[in-house]
């Protein structure tokens, strides 16, 4: 399997984790399908909200509002560069899920992890919601 | 820690009855309403739904779990877990009836995700929570406050049973912001 633009679906989770890394967010988003773009915005911005009822107001209006959405990727960001984590990965795999869709399974510093992507016109894209096996 | 899980559940086991008999839908009963059979087609879109919502849900019993080892003094978690269980059981009913397969989702391991938002999700809410118990009552506010808003929006549009169904779960949910929402006044006061 491969993308248009000649990324593997391997390849696409290899960006998604060099981007969390390296706390770049436009990367981030290109790989991503929208909506789940903004529920990973909102996983790695809980933490923020608990002391910054103002960040919590803007998380909740980031899917949106391109302006609330881009001041909570630039406090995302920096925590992710603050607090970069070196992550080991492994042993990946790709399992078919039926058309237009696949899983890229791997290991996560030991930790068996899953990734589900679709096919878009744009190539392979991380979708949380593609991770259903179709008959 | 596997000890300490034992002693916990076989705690909550007592403390919970009552509220798995007067609480959220199980799956069993659902089935048992329903005859066990889908009446309606739901779209591919709806089924991607229906089986994140059945991964998520994992994440809020996980969470009580973590939060009562920690603070077993505190029966909100220990209750309220075992009624997580019964919407995990309620969402896995919904997604066999419609023919989504979950059978390859490992449900077993506490704390662990395959999904690495959901990993994310988990490790944010333990951390916050695991700072005081007061912090661990809040989380669990804020869990069911979410759990309210997704399934709101997860229920537009849904035929009549996963509405149903979805609904009995909010009323849950309510149920458990209520009792966090007692807890957290009584460790203020």
């Amino acid at each position: 399997m491969t993308l248009r633009d000649g990324m593997t679906p391997e390849a696409v989770v290899l960006r998604y984790y060099g981007a969390l890394e390296a706390g770049d967010m436009d990367a981030l988003r290109g790989v991503m399908a929208a909506e789940s773009y903004i529920m990973t915005l909102e996983a790695y911005g809980l933490k923020h909200t608990f002391a910054d009822p103002a960040f919590k107001a803007l998380l909740r209006r980031c899917g949106e509002d391109v302006s609330a959405r881009k001041e909570v990727e630039a406090v995302i960001a920096a925590a992710l560069r603050r607090d970069a984590k070196a992550m080991t990965l492994d042993a990946f795999r790709t399992e078919a899920l039926g058309a237009g869709r696949c899983a890229v399974r791997y290991t996560e510093n030991g930790f068996a992890k899953k990734m589900a992507l679709r096919e878009t016109e744009a190539g392979w894209k991380i979708d949380y919601y593609a991770g259903r096996k179709r008959p | 820690m596997k000890k300490e899980r034992r002693v916990f559940l076989e705690r909550v086991s007592k403390l919970g009855a009552a509220l798995l008999t007067a609480g959220a839908v199980s799956g069993t009963a659902l089935q048992a309403k329903n005859g066990g059979t889908g009446t309606t087609e739901l779209s591919d879109e709806k089924k991607d739904k229906l089986f994140y919502i059945f991964q998520e849900e994992k994440v809020a019993r996980d969470v009580y779990i973590t939060l009562g080892e920690l603070y077993p003094e505190e029966s909100t978690f220990a209750l309220i877990q075992l009624s997580e269980q019964s919407h995990i059981d309620a969402a896995k009913t919904l997604c066999d009836r419609y023919g989504v397969d979950t059978s390859y989702v490992n449900l077993d391991s506490v704390g662990q995700f395959e999904l690495p938002v959901l990993q994310q999700l988990y490790d944010t809410c333990v951390e916050r929570g695991s700072v005081s118990k007061l912090d661990g009552l809040r989380i669990g506010e804020l869990i069911e406050l979410t759990d309210l808003d997704d399934l709101e929006t997860a229920m537009v549009d849904m035929p009549d049973d996963v509405v149903k169904v979805f609904s009995n779960l909010k009323e849950g949910s309510e149920n458990h912001l209520d009792a966090f929402r007692r807890a957290i006044a009584r460790e203020e006061a």
